[in-house]
């Protein structure tokens, strides 16, 4: 491997080209037209672009990044995470196009890409799975399967997924009527009214596991993240290790997720999820076929570079003997915090641009952003704007420095979720370890500070100053505070 | 002494500046003192508290990061002109059109979809809030609109 194309944007591209810049290989960046100034576009040796269009034309279209790995001389394919990461169609075009592909065998990821597909799979691997029935629309069948399965549970759509035409069913006498409506908005939404049952697991945990494999058959474990603190269904913060976990149940859902990979043939870094339940139960939820968003936290506990593993393995080496003969052991602890463009209340997505942007510092704090002061953030790609890892010898520490480094902080013109990841901190819930994926919700609402005196008198003061956003493309210089008071502005008249 | 009015969180400000470390905000004296603290941020004391503040101005708005917290401050005119007329539906947040479903002249019911706006990877629903008639729309599918941006005109329905 010579020339490593990226075929993804903001804070993964630069991420992988950091690593393969200490391997020596040569990277290639590719970009949207719009997104040719973000930081990504610069960390690579190379710079492509993929032309106009919105991202189905762009970083999700298998002709254009194939050709612009063919016009840079590129010899391999890192996909990050998102965009077309887990399509099987598009490992097999960059094979097919004899381009060293880093990342899992397209049928890996086909088996492991359908709910259902993957959940018989581990049925028959011996891997727990929530309980549930086969998809059906005899309600009669159901009703039997119901009563085997318990209650509570939930009617879900074949086709469906994120959410949508799901119905919780709390007693039996309420089961027809609910497998009815399911079907109906089955029907509806996807064309298919075909419905499955699955019981309900109430204040369950979420956790993963790492994953990876090698071209000799070799699959490994890398220990757990927590990710049980989400909003609308998408992790916030992740930890490791987990508190749930005792030594036997992680060995236990360790090895349950290296057997879950290695039936599949697994190559490359994957991630299997599981729900645990209150009473110490597992159950395999699904497999992700790539890197994950939240792997810096397994690589601070363990010391190691999961893409640097990546594009060894896809090079053909086998996994480090350290990790093949278990002699990896996660030390002190790590949290990840995720920084997103959006309303720490609503969720909802925010843009603009950063008219500041200073990342913490310090031991043990460790920044991937994708983003920097001046960047634009739009609504046409994800709202992630940067993760923040600290890693510490104990958990407490590592909460503490999670402090800090959000203190330190400087994110203007552009709101985002940092009052939410400071709530997070210091919910007593989370403190005592023993949270699951309510968390978010339970939390009381974040109410703005009140800005003291110094942030009126500041405001006031930087009201006369230069606009920041005069100047459409110069990225602000400095604050506008040190502009002279006495300069009338808009929006100053003469006092009483 | 020169005074801005701001408003943060629903409160609003007239903030005076004396010439020499004095500040009137909301009719309160304030002495405060001002010193740069390296790397643009300044150390701004006030009643026996230093804080290490930066403000950017970006047009009418300016945002303050004061020790971790962050502060919006939009400039505001005195007279508060352009008052909502009450009828048209606005962007909650910055996106695209995704579909209209709505056209001029049609009846639309209480929380009917009128339209879609996509932001990201959300799709959020723009809802008519009582029983009306749509008077305009002004958008068309594909526009990228800011938040605030108005989408549709509905007028009350005729009984």
């Amino acid at each position: 491997m010579k020339r490593l194309l990226v075929a993804n944007r903001g804070e993964i591209a630069v991420r992988v080209a950091r690593t393969a810049r200490e391997m020596g290989i040569q990277t290639v960046a590719v970009h949207a037209a719009n997104d040719a100034a973000s930081p990504h576009v610069r960390a690579g040796d190379l710079a492509v672009s993929l032309g106009d269009g919105p991202p189905s034309e762009t970083y999700l279209s298998i002709d254009r990044l194939l050709r612009a790995a063919r016009d840079s001389g590129a010899d391999a394919v890192h996909p990050g995470y998102g965009f077309l990461s887990e399509s099987p169609a598009f490992a097999r075009a960059v094979v097919g196009a004899g381009l060293v592909w880093v990342g899992p065998p397209a049928s890996a990821m086909e088996e492991m890409g359908g709910k259902l597909r993957s959940r018989a799979r581990m049925e028959a691997a011996g891997v727990p799975v929530v309980p549930g029935s086969s998809p059906g629309t005899d309600a009669k069948g159901l009703a039997a399967a119901a009563a085997r399965i318990g209650y509570p549970l939930l009617v879900k759509a074949s086709a469906g997924g994120g959410g949508k035409g799901m119905s919780r069913v709390d007693r039996p006498e309420d089961l027809a009527a609910a497998v009815e409506e399911g079907r109906r908005l089955a029907e509806a939404a996807f064309g298919d009214g075909t419905v499955y049952l699955e019981r309900l697991l109430e204040r369950c945990r979420h956790v993963e596991f790492q994953v990876f494999g090698d071209g000799s058959g070799n699959v490994v474990h890398l220990f757990e993240r927590e990710c049980s603190v989400q909003r609308r269904h998408q992790k916030i913060v992740e930890e490791t290790p987990s508190r749930a976990l005792t030594p036997s149940l992680r060995a236990a859902m360790g090895e349950a997720a290296a057997a879950a990979a290695r039936t599949v043939g697994y190559v490359s870094a994957g991630t299997v999820e599981f729900l645990v339940a209150p009473d110490g139960r597992f159950y395999f939820l699904e497999m992700n076929t790539r890197l994950q968003v939240e792997h810096p936290i397994t690589e601070a506990t363990l010391g190691i570079d999961l893409v640097r593993a990546q594009l060894e393995v896809a090079s053909g080496a086998p996994l480090p003997a350290a990790w093949r003969d278990g002699r990896l052991a996660p030390r002190g602890h790590a949290i990840e915090l995720r920084l997103y463009a959006e309303d720490p209340e609503t969720f909802l997505p925010r843009t603009g641009r950063l008219l500041a942007w200073r990342e913490p510092e310090g031991p043990g704090v460790r920044v991937d952003a994708g983003v920097e002061e001046g960047s634009r953030v739009g609504v046409e790609y994800d709202p992630l704007l940067a993760k923040l890892t600290v890693s510490a010898e104990s958990r407490d520490a590592a909460i503490a420095r999670a402090r800090r480094a959000l203190s330190e902080w400087i994110v203007l013109g552009v709101e985002t979720n940092l009052p939410l990841l400071e709530a997070v901190l210091d919910a007593p819930e989370f403190a005592s370890g023993g949270y699951d994926t309510g968390l978010v919700e339970r939390l009381p609402p974040r109410r703005p500070t009140e800005p003291p005196d110094a942030a009126w008198i500041e405001a006031a003061l930087a009201s006369s100053g230069p606009a920041a956003s005069a100047g459409a493309s110069t990225p602000p210089s400095g604050p506008a505070g040190g502009g002279d008071p006495w300069d009338a502005a808009a929006g100053w008249r003469p006092g009483a | 002494m020169r005074t801005a009015r701001l408003s943060s969180g629903g409160r609003t400000e007239e903030v005076g500046l004396g010439p020499s470390g004095e500040a009137s905000l909301g009719g309160r004296l304030v002495r405060y003192a001002r010193e740069d603290a390296g790397g643009g941020l300044s150390r701004l004391a006030t009643g026996g508290t230093a804080r290490r503040v930066l403000a950017v101005r970006d047009g009418q708005r300016v945002w303050v990061w004061c020790d971790g917290s962050v502060h919006v401050f939009d400039r505001t005119r005195r007279a508060r002109s352009g008052a909502d007329h009450g009828a048209g539906l606005s962007a909650p947040m910055p996106g695209r059109v995704r579909r209209i479903l709505a056209a001029p002249g049609e009846s639309v019911a209480r929380g009917a979809v009128l339209v879609a706006l996509e932001a990201m990877k959300m799709e959020h629903a723009i809802r008519a809030p009582r029983d009306g008639v749509v008077k305009r729309v002004m958008v068309r599918e594909g526009d990228l609109v800011d938040a605030g941006a108005e989408l549709v005109e509905l007028e009350p329905a005729k009984s």
